[in-house]
């Protein structure tokens, strides 16, 4: 199967470069749809591909740090999963290689035209990768624990560099470079580091541990609810707290890679800024803000939900409330459009689609205060959780507490005053301002984790954990969580990829096909909902399939 | 219920919500801009009209031309029409304004620099069939629209603009002379902070150094100054190309014109 | 567990029905103008998923919130009020069904960009003006020269007042003579939403190309503004536009100092 991709990536050029055509047609969805579908599905497989090692690795670290067997057995697991994802992955991508030789030949002559010193050393990597996941799935146990750590650290950097190629490939049609006005290569280098390839990199390596976080968590909550002793409950219970603990931690910094993205999108061409959050793309970011929402919400509520099995964490009950309704708050303004939709009759008492008082809410001095504030609520539930059944036996422990709760509130100060502030200044002054609000959330948080490991160095512990014991509800919000993030990738890659509006190179090979228009949003989502599914339904098999071996491995034991 | 069951309906409830959200907020489809085809039965009028359009649009012309103004940068083009018969003796109106195009350095008008690029290449890059339609246009202001969609120029043949010659026995130029024969203040303020096509180098020698604005000479797209509007990347290297720039340049030459903007620091 | 809600003696479903009518009223009458249904709608529903939440993130108080709710549908001695429920609730559909397909003749709901984006630049009779970066070519007196300024102020007041006062009325609130006869109403140029977020060279570009210079996502026509360059010239748009900020005491938008 890898040969067959490997010596297409290799003949491809050559294929292509037969037919005389531009474009061949797809039957019934056309070509763009399944492109789109075997693309985005390519696209999930192979972020979880590269999630679940990312993810593995750190658990087993982690293992051979504390010594706690359970992060090994967690981790063996995971990889199990990774054999089957792996091909699965391959497929897809031959696949979409086949499928865009095929159906975009003109298009593809050219790519390989830009690319095809980087087929080789792609292939290369490829294998690379293939031989260290065999390696170091099938040499769990057998190896020295350091060597097999290492085969995973190798695992990765490979796993990261062959994605980093793709990417290359991908930005490169967003934003070209290293090419002549004709659009003959000039420097493959300039054509790889094309402007927006760090960015992607970035945003992509850590959506992808958010990712498999997500879906290591809703495995989790499906073996919870389908298991059948407490013991298997417990097992999955826990598992799904260090996956959502991995999602949130990677989902926090998140915002501001894609802040990074998105810069650099405007500093290569204006014109594509704008499409993106003002034009025709303006509307995808109030769907994705509902997304961002149901993601803050899950997670917040699946460690409330999770503080009912801490001995102790009772006393913490009564902040929940304080903690929904803030993040209600701020999730109501982060969605409040500019523009809004109204009737005739509204629009006339607001004096046009423009409301004199929600207006303000709808810019982006009020958004970015609003989710700076969000992830500081998320991170105080994190703490609250934490210090469910422990309490500080320190000298200094109620001073301790003093400076934390001052340090949260001062960020929160910041965020807000600098919020609104940005109303009486300049543009330009404001734009500058999301720096400092930034700045604030993440020093309060380091500081106060800080401060939170000196307090609880020597704690006592009111209570254990019941591993387990917790309510069903909690594992639906994982599911919900990964089913999110799956399909805010499928949202994020949509627009990534439309940005180009009418080009498949952007401002150099232009698409003239009858699917160069921009499809409405209701129609894009039809097909990222469709994806997801199809994308699910497979993990779904790969899932029943690792258990399918478990379990032939636990007859022949007995 | 049977847990998997349940599962399988929730995730199509989660996922049906947010194609419901997709589906609730406003609905727009977005249409690439009509390329500007030259239908082979378009009538003078109709040419004229497109060749406007081009003008002021996709061919950037208006950037550095006017119509009924004052030609600071390149020639005003009001009455165009009527003078491009008379420009080159022996050569047409249409043939004469299609040569304008495609090598743009070929005649160059009394007092103004070669610094026109050949539009039929990138970035502009405008179609022959575009081309004739600028022409109608340009006939139309003054004179008679002759050309058809079926004109075929001669300049079209001939292999891009020509160079600006080197005079026979013109020795090595001094940075001076450099900058006015390759008209690089068309687009770059020398003597103040102006932006004009491209980045004011007043202060360019406090800015940079020797190597920095040797390599933003030779390779004037690796780095493309920042400010708003953005500038154009592409725009120089086409021109100073078209003008043989990088052809006729030598080494003595090319230092002298760093070593020339190194002593600009601003100031007065 | 003991909670503080038990103590007030109020069931957990009749709270939770409190605090969603209470919001919904906060929401529904304390701004003005009203916040549009579709917003509001969507606010309420965040509401809702919230409360949800918090009813649900603790067992007992689920089971509290759930307990009427199955003792209606379940219990022997709710016989009655399950009827009741069992008529109005089917009704209830049913008229929501009527509601959504018999609609009142109205113009659909609109979605309009308030500040669409600009073209980067327009082609004023035949001469281009660069709409990301043109300046008003008096502004510069302000300060330079006060008399000068003042005299291009007070003749773009005479333009305002021929011309644009009919929908924009006397104190540029948006709600000249005709301005009920239009939709969307004109705009109110004294809301320091409007001009004050803007740089003069868009105000150039909205009042030269009015309505049908829109772009598709600001729909185009979506505006009863006429294309006023067919009317003014150069130097009359921006002496209005003078005008526009010294009456309403604001100043436009610039992007660098």
């Amino acid at each position: 199967m890898l040969l067959v991709a490997a010596v297409l990536v290799l003949a491809g050029p050559a294929l292509a470069q037969e037919g005389g055509e531009a474009y061949r047609d797809f039957p019934i969805v056309g070509s763009r749809v399944a492109i789109w579908v075997i693309a985005q599905l390519h696209l999930l497989f192979g972020a979880f591909v590269l999630a679940v090692p990312l993810f593995a690795v750190t658990i087993e670290y982690m293992g051979m740090r504390t010594g706690d067997q359970r992060y090994d057995d967690l981790a063996h697991e995971f990889t199990r999963l990774l054999t089957m994802a792996f091909s699965t992955t391959a497929i897809f991508g031959a696949m979409l290689l086949f499928m865009l030789l095929g159906l975009y030949p003109k298009f593809m002559s050219y790519l390989s035209s830009i690319f095809s010193a980087t087929f080789l050393p792609y292939v290369l990597l490829f294998f690379g990768e293939t031989f260290s996941l065999y390696i170091y799935y099938y040499g769990w146990g057998k190896l020295s624990p350091r060597v097999h750590l290492s085969i995973g650290v190798l695992l990765n950097v490979i796993g990261i560099l062959v994605m980093m190629v793709a990417n290359a490939w991908v930005t490169f049609m967003t934003s070209p470079a290293g090419i002549d006005d004709s659009g003959a290569l000039v420097n493959v280098w300039d054509a790889i580091a094309n402007p927006t390839w760090m960015p992607i990199n970035i945003h992509r390596v850590i959506a992808n541990v958010a990712f498999g976080g997500s879906i290591a968590g809703a495995y989790a909550a499906f073996n919870f609810l389908t298991a059948k002793t407490d013991e298997e409950r417990a097992h999955y219970d826990w598992m799904g707290y260090i996956g959502n603990f991995v999602a949130i931690v990677a989902l926090l910094p998140l915002p501001f890679a894609g802040y990074y993205l998105g810069r650099e999108i405007y500093a290569f061409n204006q014109q594509m800024g704008i499409t993106m959050m003002g034009g025709v793309f303006s509307w995808l970011f109030i769907v994705q803000a509902v997304l961002i929402g149901a993601l803050f919400l899950a997670a917040n509520y699946y460690l409330w939900l999770g503080m009912a099995r801490i001995e102790g964490a009772e006393r913490f009950r009564p902040a929940i409330k304080y903690l929904l309704i803030l993040l209600t708050i701020c999730l109501m303004i982060w969605a409040t459009p500019h523009s809004m939709v109204a009737s005739l009759e509204e629009s006339r008492k607001m004096g046009g689609a423009h409301h004199p008082v929600l207006g303000f809410l709808g810019v982006m001095s009020a958004k970015n205060t609003a989710v700076n504030l969000m992830i500081l609520t998320t991170y105080i539930s994190f703490l609250l959780y934490r210090r469910g059944n422990r309490i500080a036996t320190v000298a200094w422990a109620r001073s301790g507490n003093i400076a934390q709760v001052a340090i949260f509130v001062g960020a929160a100060a910041v965020v807000i005053f600098l919020g609104v502030y940005g109303y009486y200044v300049e543009a330009s002054v404001r734009i500058g301002f999301s720096v400092p609000q930034v700045g604030a959330v993440l020093f309060a948080m380091i500081a106060v984790t800080v401060i939170d490991a000196f307090l609880f160095k020597d704690c006592r512990e009111t209570g254990g954990i019941r591993w387990g014991e917790i309510s069903p509800r909690s594992q639906y919000a994982l599911l919900l969580l990964a089913i999110s993030f799956t399909w805010l990738m499928g949202l994020m890659g949509y627009v990534r990829s439309g940005l180009r509006q009418h080009w498949h190179v952007y401002g150099v090979v232009r698409d003239t096909s009858a699917d160069a228009f921009t499809p409405t949003l209701g129609y894009a989502t039809m097909v990222v909902s469709v994806t997801v599914l199809i994308f699910f339904a497979f993990l779904v098999f790969i899932f029943w399939l690792s258990r399918l071996s478990q379990k032939q491995a636990y007859r022949a034991q007995s | 219920m049977n847990v998997p069951l349940k599962i399988v309906l929730f995730t199509l409830a989660v996922t049906g919500f947010y194609t419901y959200v997709g589906a609730i907020v406003p609905q727009m489809e977005a249409h690439p801009p009509k390329s500007t085809e030259i239908g082979a039965d378009m009538g003078p009028v109709e040419l004229a009209a497109t060749g406007k359009e081009i003008f002021f649009g996709k061919g950037t012309c208006a950037l550095c031309h006017t119509i009924g103004g004052k030609g600071e940068r390149c020639p005003d083009l009001e009455g165009i029409g009527r003078r491009a018969a008379s420009r080159i003796e022996g050569v047409s109106a249409q043939e004469y304004l299609a040569q304008s195009m495609y090598q743009p350095n070929e005649y160059v008008v009394d007092g103004y620099q070669p610094t026109m690029p050949n539009i039929s290449r990138a970035p502009i890059g405008l179609t022959d069939g575009e081309i004739i339609a600028v022409v109608a246009f340009l006939q139309n202001e003054g004179g008679e629209i002759t050309v058809t969609p079926a004109t075929r120029f001669e300049a079209a043949g001939e292999a891009g603009s020509q160079p600006v010659a080197r005079t026979e026995g013109e020795g090595p130029l001094d940075a001076l002379a450099i900058i006015k024969k390759y008209n690089c203040e068309a687009c770059h303020d020398l003597a103040g902070a102006e932006r004009r096509l491209g980045p004011p180098l007043h202060d360019i020698g406090a800015r940079q150094t020797r190597a920095q604005i040797l390599h933003s000479i030779v390779e004037p797209d690796a780095e493309i100054a920042a400010g708003e509007p953005p500038y154009t990347p592409g725009l120089m290297s086409a021109t100073l190309m078209s003008t043989g720039f990088y052809d006729t340049l030598t080494l003595p030459e090319l230092t002298a014109l760093v070593e020339h903007l190194a002593s600009l620091e601003g100031g007065e | 567990m003991p909670d503080k809600q038990n103590g007030r003696g109020l069931p957990v479903i009749a709270q939770v029905a409190l605090v969603f009518a209470g919001a919904y009223l906060l929401l529904r009458f304390s701004v003005q103008p009203p916040i549009p249904s579709s917003v509001l709608g969507m606010y309420m529903f965040f509401v809702g998923v919230s409360l949800m939440l918090f009813v649900s993130s603790d067992d007992d108080r689920f089971a509290e919130f759930k307990r009427p709710l199955i003792q209606l549908l379940t219990a022997r001695e709710h016989k009655v009020p399950r009827l009741v429920l069992g008529t109005v609730f089917p009704l209830l559909v049913a008229y929501l069904g009527y509601a959504g397909a018999h609609t009142e003749i109205a113009p659909p709901g609109q979605q309009r960009t308030v500040h669409p984006a600009p073209p980067n630049e327009i082609d004023f009779k035949g001469k281009r003006i660069d709409v990301l970066t043109a300046e008003n070519p008096f502004r510069h007196l302000a300060e330079e020269e006060p008399e000068a300024f003042r005299e291009h102020v007070a003749r773009g007041k005479d333009v305002y007042y021929r011309n644009c006062v009919f929908c924009h009325g006397d104190n540029l609130e948006g709600d000249g003579l005709y301005a009920h006869g239009l939709s969307p109403i004109p705009a109110n140029l004294a809301d320091p939403g409007t001009i004050a977020q803007l740089q003069e060279s868009y105000l150039f570009w909205r009042i030269a190309k009015g309505g049908p210079g829109l772009p598709v996502e600001g729909t185009p026509w979506d505006s009863a503004m006429p294309a006023w360059e067919k009317f003014l010239d150069e130097d009359e748009i921006w002496e209005v536009i003078l005008f526009l900020y010294d009456f309403t005491d604001q100043h436009p938008r610039s992007w660098e100092e």
